[in-house]
């Protein structure tokens, strides 16, 4: 079964919009949101969590989050990585340009676009390129060299230009 | 162990790579990827939270699911580029929901943004009433995107 937005209803958009709209948490804060407890703790306190929540207010926040997690609007969990601080934090966008816009060079390209793992992110856009690719390297010379050697190398490509991050400001 | 300067060893930068990616691996799951026992592990971590290099965890969703399936990217000068007028326009792009990522570039404009908004139509909305009226904002070049073939 599909999910569309309209299918959401209201408790869980509110439950989403909380998630989304909250920065950075704590493991604890986070846990708690969504009815858990944080990592670090063991099984047993996973079972006395449960068990607190249970025929509470908060059984159905945790409910509601399971139900999230398994019909895919909540993804999963992940840290946020202070920008600019951390080493892999060059980053450059790729515009790339095809030969050809046809099903199999499509294919061929998204296929080997997934498979390098530095680069984070890739769409399909409209304008004078066809794609867009954000990269993450350690440094400027690391990412020129992975960008002839496997960037302007993936199935396809006619041209690329590349755009330079000089610092992050916000990332998702 | 971390050293309070801003050098980070190699097991350091695995345990950062592992949490870029699932914030929520048990230490045990962590301590495994990363090739240590649980409590060497477990303490990096919380030396990583402390000294700011992990700024804390938050849940991915599905842009989809939240009705924001329509990406943008925007790309934008300033009339201004000294200090303050970066600070000022950082600060109101990271007040601005809408705003999912923002980059200052090199190249022929100053900033990239990727915007997300429900369809077409609200992201003409959110580029005359939002996006347009950020600090210091004097030229917005916008191109769509048309299909996601990879987000991590």
């Amino acid at each position: 079964m599909d999910d569309g937005p309209r299918e959401i209803s209201r408790d869980d958009r509110e439950l989403l919009d909380r998630l989304h709209d909250s920065g950075p948490l704590t493991l604890g804060q986070l846990a708690e949101m969504v009815g858990r407890p944080a990592p670090p703790e063991g099984a047993g306190a996973v079972r006395n969590t449960l068990s607190k929540w249970a025929g509470t207010s908060r059984e159905a926040d945790a409910n509601r989050a399971r139900r999230l997690e398994r019909n895919g609007s909540i993804l999963g969990y992940r840290a946020v990585l202070a920008p600019n601080r951390n080493e892999l934090d060059q980053i450059a966008f790729v515009q790339v340009a095809l030969r050809a816009m046809n099903a199999e060079t499509l294919g061929a390209f998204r296929d080997a676009v997934r498979a390098i793992r530095e680069v984070e992110a890739c769409h399909m856009t409209a304008g004078d390129f066809n794609y867009l690719l954000q990269v993450r390297t350690k440094t400027i010379p690391e990412f020129r060299a992975l960008l002839t050697d496997r960037i302007a190398s993936l199935p396809g490509v006619a041209r690329t230009a590349t755009i330079i991050a000089m610092e992050t400001v916000k990332e998702a | 162990m971390v050293a309070e300067t801003d050098d980070l060893d190699r097991i350091d930068r695995r345990i950062l790579d592992a949490l870029r990616t699932d914030g929520r691996l048990s230490m045990a799951a962590l301590a495994d990827r990363v090739g240590l026992s649980k409590s060497p592990v477990t303490a990096r971590v919380r030396r990583l939270e402390a000294a700011g290099f992990i700024l804390g965890y938050r849940a991915v969703l599905d842009p989809v699911k939240l009705g924001a399936a329509q990406v943008a990217f925007v790309q934008v000068t300033l009339d201004d580029t000294t200090s303050e007028a970066l600070e000022t326009f950082n600060t109101a792009v990271r007040g601005t929901k809408e705003i999912e990522a923002c980059h200052m570039i090199a190249g022929g404009f100053d900033y990239l943004l990727k915007i997300r908004t429900r369809d077409v139509g609200a992201y003409r909305k959110a580029l005359g009433e939002t996006i347009s009226r950020l600090p210091h904002i004097t030229h917005t070049s916008t191109f769509m995107a048309m299909e996601t073939v990879k987000e991590t």
